[in-house]
């Protein structure tokens, strides 16, 4: 591509159509981007900004519209036309190949370095793309090795190296930490000074705010609002978003803690690799509290929650519930203990996608009165009755948007499965909840409903564990908060306490508590 | 034990490796570009009996070894339809194919040749000039079959390939991940499909050495597993051509070994234990696998179709 004026219309999109089965997923959308400038584009989930991206990169092809690249008209037929026209993409999950090292997810599909691949002359031409973009990863590493912010940056070079002049970024910041956040955003304005143009898709306001020239709102597949940064603000944003007011606030008064309900004491677990996920942490949560915990995603918080469902057995280490030792239990007997689990893998683990609402609302309590009734010693009837008024109740009052208790769960929206998993794990009567990435992908609408759910929840004097990947929802609904890093708590505190960016240095382990603090702020 | 008998039992190893190197290399590049292809032993089998029809009807030997490797190009091809283009679950499809080879030869065979007896003149074991000299081995590795010259040359280049080239980095990056490798403009559809048609071209080529060099004869279910045994070797070595290769070394040894104590126990006259020898080559691949299966960990995306647009 030659050389562009600041401010030159380089990628422009018309009336762009893609039906789904069921869905219109972009509805005649237009779209402008400029040489020079940030473009964010935002909107909810669901609200079409990936499927529109995808289409510019030649994954989907689209049922109407036009796509104009440099003002001449363009065929996107897959990928290979998108990176020969200049147009780069970073997936939001990365595309990545997990057993190949850095240099070679970096050259694959390149042709530059012959049949016989001349990997000297291919990490020369690397590092000098490094140098010139101030970007680096080590070429000889393997994927599976990097943190989440170093795999952006291979993703981000895997574009720069085939010379993308359109960049595209989909969600970018969700696998990242507040420091590695402020460093992107550093790296995308260098770029746009260097006369590239940046299309940086999200549904957060903050960083809309924070980044961008230009903003571009998107809602059901439809562009609903064109505004320049400067005059855009946070709650008309949110407004044209949503499609309504949103309040960003929560109902959560004072804590008042109970007794201990949960205490673990030098807990270590594995992790599927075999190495040693997390390494003797020390916590207790008590009835009436919300602890939080803040960390990267893979700092050993999926091996935790797994440990303490009954899902992995510890190494060492105890786990009590109202001081009775229940480590190493098997799954069933910690769901009779009054421990439930709202867990991360909301479809594989939460639902059984293919049992109706209401057997999945049941699920647990399936043995119990008055849902299974006693015929004559040793054989119980399901009453079919009683739990089809258990599930009409609980969805009215969870508010679950099913056509019926006899749907299929797997029907529904991510919104109302997750609302679906928190009625069931509710209503049984646990005494600790644990809430594994509760809102993580869900919409506005959504993500206050459940968050004020959990705070209701500790209200009424359940013990609450949340585990989350997202540090302001940690932050605001937890009443105690723990840092974790390569399996260990670097940090503990309440909401208030630290300032964002020392959170974030706990965050990445450039700096830890002395482990007595950390014992101590649980007595 | 003598020199000479060790040197023979060598030599029969290499002989018995020989086709489960070829159809194991095969499947493990359909493997590592997310193909699993369980008709290996179908396709073995009717490679072995159209190179024997071929040999028994023209008497050229080398034109019964491509008569091998086209019926497996062609089988393969249908592997890679229903796989790559339709989609099929790739357990029935391999199944289907295995079921119509075991089948289909066997009733050729019956159909041309009813219960008479057919044979061909075999190929002839070649020795290499100075090699073949080396004690032991010499007779061992350099008195062969020209099938096994081009094993000794074929594995290491598609190793070398595999790590080394451009097709080999796109190979491993489909069968990993074919998502990403689509992003970068590979084209899987094409990748998989020709790692699958080279891996049964090269299964078809192994049933041709089993009738030309091995057999000399067709009889119903003549490879007696082999093929399954190479989807096992491709388990044990952890999807690397060298490791598979000495797998292959392994069962040719033990079969080689298993030989000569059959010939030993039919000689003092235990029929039995004839009989029960025949099993040993198939335990040690068994606790081999055993072994390494803790270890293995095959490639992400294997026996998954893959569909570019999804609505996610």
């Amino acid at each position: 591509m030659s050389e562009v004026a600041p401010g030159q219309v380089v990628l422009e999109v018309r009336g762009i159509v893609k039906r789904f089965p069921g869905v219109v997923a972009n509805d005649h959308v237009d779209l402008q981007v400029r040489a020079g400038e940030v473009l964010a584009l935002l909107g909810e989930n669901g609200a079409g900004k990936t499927t529109l991206m995808n289409i510019i990169y030649g994954l989907y092809t689209p049922d109407e519209g036009e796509i104009y690249v440099m003002g001449r008209r363009v065929h996107i037929r897959g990928p290979k036309d998108a990176i020969s026209l200049g147009i780069g993409m970073v997936h939001q999950h990365f595309m990545q190949v997990e057993e190949l090292t850095v240099l070679e997810n970096i050259i694959l599909g390149l042709r530059e370095f012959g049949i016989i691949l001349d990997t000297e002359k291919a990490k020369r031409m690397l590092e000098e793309a490094f140098q010139r973009y101030g970007l680096r990863v080590d070429p000889d590493a393997y994927i599976w090795q990097l943190s989440a912010g170093e795999k952006q940056r291979v993703e981000i070079m895997k574009a720069l190296f085939r010379g993308a002049k359109i960049l595209i970024l989909d969600e970018p910041t969700s696998v990242l930490t507040p420091q590695e956040t402020k460093e992107l955003f550093k790296t995308l304005r260098k770029f746009v000074e260097g006369g590239m143009a940046v299309i940086f898709i999200t549904h957060k306001l903050q960083e809309v705010m924070e980044v961008a020239d230009r903003i571009v709102v998107m809602r059901r597949g439809k562009v609903v609002g064109r505004l320049m940064r400067e005059e855009a603000t946070i709650p008309q944003l949110a407004r044209l978003m949503v499609g309504r007011e949103v309040l960003f606030r929560i109902e959560k008064g004072e804590a008042r803690p109970g007794e201990v309900v949960l205490r673990v004491e030098g807990l270590r677990a594995m992790s599927d690799k075999g190495v040693e996920a997390v390494k003797g942490i020390t916590f207790s949560v008590r009835k009436g509290e919300i602890v939080g915990v803040a960390g990267v995603a893979g700092n050993g918080q999926k091996e935790l929650v797994e440990v303490l469902y009954g899902l992995r057995r510890p190494t060492a280490g105890r786990v009590t519930l109202f001081g009775k030792d229940v480590t190493g239990e098997p799954t069933h007997r910690i769901i009779k203990f009054g421990i439930s689990l709202i867990p991360e893998e909301r479809v594989t683990m939460g639902i059984v996608p293919t049992f109706s609402v209401a057997d999945n609302l049941i699920l647990e309590i399936v043995d119990r009165e008055p849902f299974s009734q006693k015929v004559f010693d040793g054989l119980r009837k399901l009453s079919f009755e009683n739990i089809e008024k258990y599930a009409e109740e609980l969805i009215r009052k969870f508010d679950i948007r099913t056509p019926s208790s006899k749907t299929k769960a797997g029907y529904l929206s991510g919104g109302n499965i997750q609302k679906l998993i928190l009625a069931r794990e509710l209503s049984r009567g646990a005494y600790l909840i644990i809430a594994d990435q509760p809102t993580a992908g869900l919409d506005v609408g959504a993500t206050e409903f459940i968050r004020n759910l959990l705070v209701k929840a500790r209200d009424s004097g359940n013990a609450v564990f949340l585990v989350s990947g997202d540090l302001s929802e940690v932050l605001s609904l937890s009443d105690r908060v723990m840092v974790m890093y390569e399996g260990e708590i670097t940090a503990v505190f309440r909401p208030g306490e630290l300032p964002i960016e020392e959170i974030g240095l706990y965050m990445l382990g450039a700096k830890k508590m002395p482990k007595e603090e950390v014992e101590r702020f649980w007595e | 034990m003598t020199p000479e008998q060790i040197s023979s039992i060598l030599n029969l190893m290499v002989v018995m490796a020989t086709p489960l190197a070829f159809a194991g290399v095969g499947e493990l590049y359909a493997e590592r570009s997310g193909i699993l292809n369980l008709g290996v032993e179908g396709i073995m089998l009717m490679g072995a009996f159209t190179s024997f029809y071929v040999a028994h009807e023209t008497g050229n030997l080398l034109l019964a070894y491509l008569a091998g490797v086209a019926v497996g190009l062609a089988l393969g091809l249908l592997m890679a339809f229903m796989s790559v283009s339709m989609r099929l679950n790739q357990v029935i499809a391999g199944m289907g194919i295995y079921f119509f080879g075991f089948g289909l030869s066997d009733f050729m065979y019956k159909t041309i040749y009813g219960t008479e007896y057919a044979s061909i003149e075999k190929a002839h074991q070649i020795a290499v000039p100075l090699l073949s000299k080396i004690p032991i081995i010499g007779n061992a590795f350099f008195v062969q079959y020209p099938s096994v010259y081009l094993m000794y040359v074929l594995i290491p280049v598609m190793w070398y390939l595999l790590y080394r080239s451009r097709w080999g980095l796109h190979l491993r990056a489909v069968g990993e991940n074919p998502r990403a490798a689509d992003t970068l403009g590979v084209n899987v559809t094409l990748i998989r499909y020709l790692a699958t048609v080279l891996g049964a071209a090269l299964a078809g080529l192994a049933g041709a050495v089993l009738c030309v060099e091995i057999t000399g004869i067709f009889f119903e279910n003549l490879t007696f597993g082999m093929g399954f045994i190479a989807i096992g070797l491709v388990y044990f070595g952890r999807w690397d051509p060298l490791r598979m290769w000495a797998g292959t070394m392994l069962f040719g040894l033990s079969w080689s070994i298993a030989m000569s104590l059959q010939d030993y126990f039919s000689r003092i006259g235990k029929m039995h234990w004839v009989y029960f020898m025949l099993m040993i080559p198939y335990i040690v691949v068994l606790l081999a696998l055993i072994a390494v299966s803790r270890k293995a960990r095959a490639p992400a995306a294997l026996s998954k179709p893959y569909w570019r647009e999804t609505s996610e």
